[in-house]
Parts: structure tokens; C-alpha cells; sequence
């Protein structure tokens, strides 16, 4: 039962990191945001967007790239820092029947 | 030059021997049918009048389509089979157009015309894209190479999950490819292969000449006859225009028997009628002869002008200056038959729109000559002109600009690609791969686009004159941006089905670069505010007529026609060339014929000069004797 227990555990972990790293890589890597306005561009270039949605867009996206690096130029993380975060451990509590 | 009336004549002479002959042309920009007087179509037809001898054209698309036709399901398969592509991905690529591949398969077309024929006599393209049309057979190899790396995944796979793999109908189409690409090279290297060069009598063609005999040998191709064109034979009286041209020549053709030594050299005769029609085309090859040293002469003491009645204007000068939108003019291109002076047109025009504002004189034929014309080297970084303020010169390394983009290309693939296991799949080979197998002449497209995002930038006030290639290939740099934009859409919807895979990264970039660019490139060159074509023709028949089909198609592309320069215009005062004078002056006739006089559009006549204007200097003076045509 421990052995299913802690490898329910580890699993929930593994899931909260990965969880952690996209908030992470959202709030503090500008890499997805390029390709986010390069897909936009080819989206423009194909007639599946009009300019002024990409204009729309592409504002939003250059304010978070300046946010970024604002953010690294201060050499601060993002407010909520996943990076500093560790999941150490996980409480839980289990209901009903146990089998 | 006069490729095709030698190339016919060479036919209608030989047309008599036992067998039978096929004379076809390759050119985009046929003139067969004016040449030989006959209606010549895309199937061989006999010639009226020439025991023996058919004549047909190469069409490049229905070419191409025959080609494709029994080859596309097989290529589709290999392509699915060796790639994470889909069979719709895989469609829409091969419902592409490939541009420039017209002189790919202008060499198996004419192999494919040639069965049932003895003896193929061969009219091709102007210079710099015949040596584009000989580099056909390693581009075949280059697609088979591609195929192969696709096709060898699907052989790892078989053999693995059946222990042994045996050939299947896709290796014989690759080989199939392999063995043309090979036949072809062989036919072109074989001794039975004869290549004859036709030049004219003056420094500039037989620059361009010596330049093409020397590629071709480099590719191993041997041109095995020149023949020259055109020489002025001594006058019937005193002609101080005659008697100069016939010392220009002799001066530019001494050293010809050493600097072509061990070909045979044929002379053909300047004759005051153009040869039509098979009975002219033989009368015209019992006048040539062989080659003779010429007499040495003197140089010419003075310059000897031309100009003649010709319905010239005497009350307005300097039309250049006067073309319609001057002011906001941005690009002025030259467009023309080969050998027509596209390049010395483009060179005055460009030294005199230089005394008002900057120029830059750009040329886009793989031939260049504008380093000829101004008797100094340019290449593809723009340089200052001696003696010609204002003036900059480039002459575009059109294989310069698509090595970048090809290293650009690569490298952000092979980014795209590290996402995803290397092993899978032949997808990044296929990609990667994909860049070599862009046909002769996207290079030049992808050249000149970086003009067009200058000209979009809308910066500075420089006018860009452009000398562009002859006829039937400056009518394809113009059809090609938008072929070529389509596959940058191509792969572009690929990669974003794809995106979460390879991700979009350099790849997308560089394909959202390109688009733009040629999104440019298409803008500007129908913006008649800021972009507009010259038509530069010779007083003579056969230049009047493929006049005629460049406008309409031209007209056809939506581009501003904004005049017709007439060059070389006016003869001496001997009987032989009164009569030229008198058949030009029906040409010039002819040319205000071709459309409606308009606003905006200037039928313009250059006069000939002996010798012919070279350098800054003399080229300003010489664009300063330019008049306008009364309308």
C-alpha cells in the first residue's frame, strides 16, 4: 500500500513540476512568445489572419517580451517564481473505501 | 545575335543530305515561325520548301506536364513514405509550380523530339540561361539523390519487419531519374554533339562569347564552332559609316582565330533584307565563309553619327528626363530581345537620370555586361561609376544571394529539426535537400527581391535602372515571384500543422522573410507611380515582332509600359545603306503601330554610332542625341 502510495506521490510531484516549469517558462522565457508571433506572422502571410488582428496580438506579445525583460534586466523573477519553488512534499488525504 | 536565322540557316543548308532533321528552339521567346515563315507549334511539322526538315518549339508547361504525368503518384508515394507528411501535405506540394523548370525540361523535350530524327539542329535561349539549360542533367541527379534518401527509410523499414527487402517500382523511377540526368550529360559531352556559338563582330559579344566558351568548358561542354554574325562586307561606294564599322570589326575580330583557337570560325554576311523563309536562309549560307584573317586597318579617326529623318521630334530633348512620373519614379526596367543593346540603353539612361538624382544601375542577366559597356569591373556590391557622380553600379551574383539563403535555409531546417529524433523519418534530409532542387533562375528572384524591399521601404530617392535578361526570361522574373511565394506558403502551412513537432523557430522566419520580400517584389513591379519598363528593340523585323508579344505580355503581367526605345537607328550614305535606312524606316513605322500614342508612353530613337558609345562620357553624349518619334 505505501509502495502504490508513494508512487501515487511521485506521479502528483512530477505533474506539479512540469506544471511549475510551464509557469515558469510562460512568465519568464521569451522563446514561446517569439514563436507565438512568428506562427502569427505565417498566419498573416497565409490570409488566415487579418493585419489587424496580428497588430492586435502583436502588441500583447511585445508587451510581455518587455515585461520579461524588464523582469530579467532587474534580475527579479516573476512575482510568482517557480523557479525558487520546489515541491517537496505532497499531503493527501484519501476518502471512502479502501480496498 | 542572330542564333535562330543561323540556326535555321545551318538546318535549311544541311536539309537536303539523306534523313531527316528536326530544328527546335528552346527559347521561351521563339522566333522559328518569323525565321522560317512557317507556323512551327509544340509538335515537329515539315518545312515547306526544305526536303526533310521539321521544326517544332519546346513548350515548357504541357513539356513538363508530359513529363510529370506518369511520375506523380510514384513521386507522391515515395514522399509520403519517407516523410511524417500526409497524403494531402504531399498533394499540395506537387500541385506546385516549379518556375524555371522550363529549362530543365527543354533538354529532355528535345530528346524526346528527336526520335525518329537523323539530325537535331538545336536553337537555344540567350546566353546566360543556355548555360542555366545545360546544367539540366545534374539537377535531375540532384532529385534523384533527394528521392533516394526518402526511399532508403522505406527500405530500412522493410527489411527490418520482413527480413529482406526487394526493389519496388519507386527505385525504378529514381533510377529511372539517375539514368536521364546521366544520358543527358553523356549527350551533351558526345562527340556527335556539335555546339556552335554565334556572335557578332563587336568587343562586348565577343566578351560575352569568350565568358560562355570558357563555362562551358569548365562543364566539360566543348563549343566546336563560332560563328559570326553580321560582318559588314566592304560598300558598293564611299560611306564614311560603312567604311568605320568595316575597321570597328576588323579590330574587334583579330584576335578571334587566337583566343578561339582549334574551333572552326564561320563568317556570315550583314545583309540589307533579314533572311526569311527557307530560300533565304540557303542563299545566306552559300555567302558564309571561313575565316580569314582581317586586314589590319586603322582605328576610327572620328566618330561617325547617324541620325536620319526617322519622324523625330526636333522640338523637345532629352525624352528620358521627360518619362511620365519622373518625380516618383523608383525602378526603371529594360526589357528586350537579346542583342538589341538592352545593356548600353540602360547605361545612358541611367548616366543621364544620374545628373538629377541618385542612381543605381543594376543589372539582372546572368550574362552581365555592364562592366563591358563602362570598360571597368562591377560585381554584386554596388560601386561608384568613374567619371559618373550620382551613379552606382551592381551586377547581381544572383548564385551569391541564393548560397546565403541556401546556408540560411539549412541551417534553420536542421534547428527546426533537432526538436524531433534524427532518425525519424527522411524528413529533415527532405527538407534540407529540398533548397537544391530550386530550378535555375530562382536565384535571380530571390536577387532582386531584396531590391523590391528597398524600393517598399520607400527611402532616399534613388532610382533603380535594371538591365534585365533577354525576352523570354525577364518575362519569367517576372511570373516567378508569385510562384515562388506559393511555395514559401506551402511550406509555411506545413509548418504550423506541424508546429508542435518541429516548433516555428528560424524556419518560419526565414519563410515569413521570403514572403514578404516577395510580396514586395510583386507590388512594386505593378505600381505604375513607382515602377516602369522600357522596351529596347533594333529598327529590324524579328526585333519588331517579339516587340509586339513583349508588350502584350507585359500588358498581359500589369506592368507600365512607359516607352520604346528604337536603338541604333540611321545608316551611312552608300546605296547599301540607303536601302537599310529606308527598311528601318518602315520598322520604326511599324513600332508606332504597336500601340495607341498615349500620355505616358514615348516611342523613343537612339542613333547608331561607329563606334559604338563606351564609357560614362560617351554613352551622357550619346543619350543626349536620343529624340522622341513624333506621335
Amino acid at each position: 500500500m505505501l509502495i502504490i502510495d508513494s508512487l501515487i506521490v511521485s506521479g502528483v510531484r512530477f505533474v506539479l513540476d512540469k506544471i511549475a516549469a510551464a509557469v515558469d517558462t510562460e512568465l519568464n522565457d521569451d522563446t514561446v512568445l517569439r514563436e507565438r508571433l512568428l506562427e502569427a506572422q505565417m498566419r498573416v502571410e497565409l490570409g488566415e489572419m487579418s493585419q489587424a488582428e496580428f497588430d492586435e496580438l502583436e502588441a500583447d506579445i511585445l508587451a510581455r517580451l518587455r515585461d520579461i525583460r524588464d523582469r530579467q534586466r532587474g534580475g527579479e523573477a516573476a512575482v510568482v517564481a517557480p523557479r525558487d519553488m520546489k515541491v517537496t512534499g505532497i499531503e493527501a488525504t484519501f476518502e471512502g473505501d479502501e480496498h | 545575335m542572330g542564333k535562330t536565322t543561323c540556326a535555321a540557316m545551318l538546318a535549311c543548308a544541311r536539309s537536303s543530305r539523306a534523313g531527316r532533321a528536326l530544328l527546335v528552339s528552346t527559347d521561351p521567346a521563339s522566333s522559328l515561325s518569323a525565321v522560317l515563315r512557317v507556323r512551327v507549334g509544340r509538335a515537329p511539322r515539315q518545312v515547306a520548301g526544305a526536303k526533310g526538315l521539321f521544326a517544332a518549339n519546346v513548350e515548357a508547361a504541357p513539356a513538363f506536364a508530359r513529363w510529370l504525368a506518369p511520375r506523380k503518384a510514384l513521386l507522391a508515394r515515395i514522399a509520403v513514405r519517407g516523410t511524417y507528411l500526409d497524403d494531402e501535405d504531399v498533394a499540395r506540394l506537387l500541385t506546385l509550380s516549379l518556375p524555371g523548370i522550363d529549362e530543365v525540361v527543354g533538354l529532355i523535350e528535345v530528346v524526346r523530339l528527336a526520335q525518329g530524327f537523323d539530325r537535331v539542329f538545336v536553337d537555344t535561349a540567350p546566353t546566360g540561361h543556355t548555360l542555366r539549360l545545360l546544367a539540366a542533367p545534374a539537377l535531375l541527379g540532384r532529385a534523384a539523390a533527394l528521392l533516394d534518401g526518402l526511399q532508403s527509410h522505406h527500405r530500412a523499414v522493410f527489411s527490418a519487419l520482413r527480413g529482406s527487402y526487394q526493389a519496388d517500382a519507386g527505385d525504378a523511377l529514381i533510377a529511372d531519374l539517375r539514368a536521364e540526368g546521366e544520358s543527358l550529360a553523356a549527350l551533351l559531352r558526345d562527340p556527335s554533339t556539335e555546339i556552335s556559338w554565334v556572335t557578332l563582330p563587336e568587343p562586348m559579344a565577343l566578351e560575352e562569347t569568350a565568358d560562355a566558351v570558357s563555362a562551358l568548358a569548365d562543364a566539360g561542354i566543348r563549343v566546336s564552332r563560332l560563328i559570326v554574325n553580321r560582318v559588314t562586307a566592304p560598300p558598293p561606294g564611299p560611306c564614311d559609316w560603312c567604311d568605320a564599322r568595316c575597321r570597328f570589326e576588323s579590330r574587334a575580330l583579330r584576335p578571334v582565330a587566337r583566343r578561339f583557337r582549334g574551333r572552326e570560325i564561320v563568317t556570315c554576311p550583314d545583309i540589307a533584307r533579314e533572311p526569311r523563309g527557307v530560300a533565304a536562309l540557303t542563299a545566306l549560307a552559300r555567302q558564309r565563309t571561313a575565316w580569314r584573317e582581317p586586314s589590319s586597318r586603322t582605328p576610327i579617326a572620328r566618330r561617325v553619327t547617324t541620325a536620319g529623318g526617322l519622324f523625330l521630334r526636333r522640338d523637345e530633348d532629352d525624352p528620358i528626363v521627360r518619362l511620365p512620373n519622373a518625380r516618383t519614379m523608383r525602378w526603371l526596367l529594360f526589357a528586350g530581345k537579346g542583342g538589341v543593346g538592352k545593356t548600353t540603353c540602360a547605361a545612358a539612361t541611367a548616366l543621364r537620370l544620374a545628373e538629377s538624382r541618385p542612381v543605381l544601375l543594376l543589372s539582372t542577366d546572368p550574362a552581365h555586361s555592364l562592366g563591358d559597356v563602362f570598360g571597368e569591373r562591377f560585381d554584386n556590391t554596388p560601386r561608384a561609376a568613374r567619371g559618373a557622380a550620382n551613379l552606382r553600379v551592381r551586377e547581381i551574383d544572383a548564385s551569391e544571394e541564393m548560397a546565403r539563403l541556401r546556408r540560411d535555409y539549412i541551417d534553420a531546417v536542421e534547428a527546426a529539426f533537432t526538436r524531433i529524433a534524427r532518425t525519424a523519418g527522411g524528413d529533415l534530409a527532405a527538407f534540407r535537400d529540398l533548397i537544391d532542387l530550386a530550378p535555375p533562375g530562382i536565384d535571380e528572384v530571390i536577387a532582386i527581391a531584396d531590391v523590391a524591399a528597398a524600393i517598399a521601404d520607400g527611402g532616399g530617392d534613388e532610382i533603380i535602372v535594371t538591365d534585365t535578361a533577354p525576352t523570354g526570361h525577364a518575362l519569367r522574373l517576372l511570373q516567378t515571384p508569385s510562384l515562388l511565394r506559393d511555395w514559401t506558403r506551402a511550406l509555411m502551412a506545413l509548418l504550423l500543422k506541424y508546429r508542435e513537432i518541429v516548433g516555428a523557430g528560424a524556419l518560419a522566419a526565414l519563410l515569413v522573410r521570403l514572403s514578404k520580400q516577395l510580396r514586395a517584389l510583386q507590388d512594386a513591379l505593378v505600381d505604375p507611380a513607382r515602377t516602369a519598363f522600357i522596351v529596347v528593340t533594333r529598327p529590324a523585323a524579328l526585333p519588331t515582332d517579339e516587340s509586339r508579344a513583349l508588350l502584350a505580355a507585359l500588358d498581359g503581367l500589369g506592368v507600365t509600359v512607359a516607352g520604346v526605345v528604337v536603338n541604333a537607328a540611321g545608316r551611312g550614305s552608300c546605296r547599301r545603306c540607303r536601302a537599310i535606312a529606308r527598311a528601318q524606316t518602315a520598322e520604326i513605322a511599324r513600332v508606332r503601330r504597336l500601340r495607341p500614342a498615349a500620355d505616358g508612353y514615348a516611342i523613343i530613337v537612339a542613333p547608331a554610332e561607329m563606334p559604338p558609345p563606351h564609357g560614362a562620357a560617351a554613352l551622357r553624349a550619346w543619350a543626349g542625341r536620343w529624340r522622341r518619334v513624333r506621335s
